[in-house]
């Protein structure tokens, strides 16, 4: 997902619930968006038509003889003139498209600026919880990035479908954007899932080829002693899909209320999922929060592609 | 195998546990979650009999079958398994030997983040050279923490009565208490402490004294073993999966020729060389320092085969079909012979096919 579409999201999200302020910033931001691609498409239209005119242009040259030479010269003159006028206005797009980049790096700020002030009314009335800002969510130092790993992001859309909004275009707006969202999502799960299959694979091969030597080596304690999981030690933490790792998951829920005890940090459990209730994120175990889980991740892709399914039908009526 | 005096017929039965696990595993696998494996191969075996000398080499088949179950419910989980293996080697025919591993045990969430595990494991070989036999079987309980994902601690022992019956029966127990500590320190790397205490009582073994230089035979005390181990074992998940152990085993005896100072180490690793074909790599090394280094000792309560001590395996897989495996494996080990400090060499090349029904 790129940071744009991050930031977009919850800014529509928000648009229909909030104040004056974060529309219009919106609305600027769209504007000069829109002004921006109009420049664009029509910057690279004209820079086709140069490459066109310079393929003729060396055609012409190539093909000149003393029985055409004055109609190609009348041709090329005609081409000179028009690469003049093509190269102007090029320059004034450049110009105009430099000014837009600025200004839409303005609007972005504004609309941070804005969208942060509707998360602190938000927390103020208690809606979303402290520390779960987007300033926040970017201050997360280099160190701590590299000593912790990055939890896989795979939130519960279902909330923004079931959004009602007053205008229909909106409603529109981000259905489409959740739709683009959702393909990009289950593209990686299914990636992370084919990986973890294989991962999973390894690991029962390599389990089969370490139990074969414990038998050959009775004295190998660590490929015969099972842990209290009932995993011998080889099997432990290799095959996620152990029912052990459920057993897990349920500790944990019935432990619920303790979640600093859980060795996971209030700031890492906002960080994992925005929309998601706190309690579904609490929940999850080590191995779904990094992807690791199968079932998890077979889980959410179902649950995804049911989504998209739905927007899909809503889109096309 | 080593060859030692071997005198007496042994008569007696095939150990209870086995039968025990067996009736469990055939009567109650079919209605239970289980899974059946089958492993046909041939090997070549460079010194089966593990001597310093006169070495004979030999060719082999070898067959194993394995019963599995699982049973999971809300709290619980029960498993059980029984594996049998038969190793032929038609030219030293009487070295061929079968070998028997059954296993029952059970784990059960008894508060909440608790786990409470017991274990049953009974391992026993019989060789076709006068049906001389060793076997062992461990009774294990512990309780695990699990109040984090991150870090799970466990808390257990385990007993373990051991016999060696070459013609003579050497007996002994080995009782342990043991804590592991383990950590996931990010979703693929794991890493683990344990630290063990643990005593080895032998029957009608006499501890030995050394007076001088002359060994002397105590009259009234039996050997008897104390040892203190700790171990650290950290291990990377992913597409390789490699892992390193390193333990330090402090045994203090009243018999002085058992005194020693053992480091080992363990490296291994596993991975893929394309989508069918995977390979396995693990090394063993163990560095064991005596008290006493001049006196020779024979120590015929132990199992030579089951003494690891210097060993590297190395395996390629080609999976063929899910359930159809073909793998050719070559090992090296160098291990302690029955006598102190006299080491033998082996080489060992397997081939074969693992099925799972």
């Amino acid at each position: 997902m790129s940071h744009l579409t991050k930031i977009l999201l919850p800014t529509l999200f928000a648009l229909s619930l909030v104040g004056q302020d974060l529309n219009s910033a919106w609305q600027a931001y769209m504007s000069t968006n829109a002004s921006i691609a109009e420049l664009v498409a029509r910057r690279t239209s004209y820079s086709q038509e140069q490459i066109e005119i310079k393929s003729d242009v060396d055609e012409l040259q190539q093909s000149s003889d003393w029985y055409n030479a004055w109609i190609n010269k009348f041709l090329l003159s005609g081409h000179s003139k028009r690469q003049l006028v093509i190269l102007d206005s090029l320059r004034v797009f450049d110009t105009e498209l430099e000014r837009l980049h600025s200004l839409q790096k303005s609007e972005i700020q504004d609309l941070k600026f804005a969208y942060e002030n509707v998360l602190q009314d938000y927390e103020k009335k208690g809606v979303i919880p402290v520390g779960q800002s987007l300033r926040n969510m970017q201050n997360f130092s280099r160190g701590r990035r590299v000593l912790s790993y990055s939890p896989i992001l795979f939130p519960d859309y279902t909330d923004l479908l079931n959004l009602q909004l007053h205008n229909p275009e909106h409603r529109k707006l981000i259905l489409t954007d959740v739709q683009s969202l959702l393909l990009a999502k289950i593209i990686e799960l299914d990636s992370i899932k084919n990986v973890r299959e294989e991962e999973a694979e390894l690991a029962l091969r390599l389990a089969s080829f370490h139990e074969d030597l414990g038998l050959q080596m009775e004295a190998d304690p660590d490929a015969q002693r099972r842990n209290a999981s009932g995993n011998t030690d080889k099997l432990l933490g290799w095959v996620t899909t152990e029912p052990s790792s459920e057993f897990a998951v349920n500790d944990v829920i019935e432990d619920d209320g303790r979640d600093m005890a859980s060795g996971l940090s209030r700031e890492a459990i906002d960080l994992i999922n925005i929309n998601a209730p706190r309690e579904e994120v609490r929940e999850m175990s080590l191995d779904q929060r990094s992807g690791k889980d199968l079932n998890y991740l077979k889980k959410k892709i179902v649950e995804y592609q049911m989504l998209l399914e739905e927007i899909n039908q809503e889109l096309d009526q | 195998m080593p060859y030692l005096n071997r005198s007496n017929l042994c008569t007696r039965s095939i150990p209870k546990n086995i039968w025990i696990i067996s009736l469990i595993c055939i009567f109650f696998g079919p209605v239970l979650a289980y899974e059946q494996q089958l492993n046909l191969s041939a090997y070549f075996d460079s010194n089966p009999r593990e001597n310093l000398d006169n070495i004979e080499s030999t060719v082999g088949l070898k067959a194993k079958g394995l019963i599995r179950f699982n049973q999971d419910t809300q709290n619980a989980r029960f498993y059980g398994s029984i594996l049998g293996q038969g190793f032929l080697e038609p030219a030293l025919f009487l070295d061929s030997k079968v070998v028997v591993n059954g296993e029952l045990g059970g784990t059960y969430k008894f508060i909440s983040g608790y786990r409470l595990y017991a274990g049953l494991k009974t391992f026993q070989k019989l060789y076709f050279d006068e049906f001389q036999r060793s076997g062992r079987t461990t009774l294990s309980a512990s309780v695990k923490r699990l109040k984090s994902y991150k870090t799970h601690q466990e808390l257990g022992m385990e007993r373990t009565e051991a016999h060696i019956d070459y013609g003579t029966l050497f007996q002994y127990s080995d009782q342990r208490l043991f804590l592991d500590l383990t950590r996931q320190v990010t979703p693929a790397f794991q890493a683990e402490l344990s630290v063990q205490l643990g005593q080895v009582d032998y029957k009608d073994y006499p501890a030995r004294m050394l007076i001088g230089s002359s060994l002397i035979f105590s009259e009234i005390q039996n050997q008897q073993d104390v040892t203190r181990t700790l171990g650290i074992h950290v291990k990377h998940l992913g597409k390789l999966i490699w892992g390193t152990a390193v333990n330090y085993e402090d045994i203090n005896s009243n018999s002085a020729l058992a005194e020693s100072k053992v480091w080992s180490a363990k490296l291994y690793a596993s991975g893929r060389l394309s989508e069918q074909v995977f390979f396995h790599v693990v090394l063993n090394g163990m560095k064991k320092y005596y008290a006493q280094t001049d006196v020779l000792e024979i120590t015929p309560y132990r199992d030579p085969e089951e003494n690891i001590q210097n060993q590297l395996h190395i395996q390629i897989e080609r999976v063929i079909q899910p359930s159809r495996v073909l793998y050719i494996q070559y090992s090296y080990i160098k291990n302690e012979t029955v006598f102190n400090h006299w080491f033998y060499n082996k080489n060992l090349i397997e081939t074969g096919i693992k099925l799972t029904l």
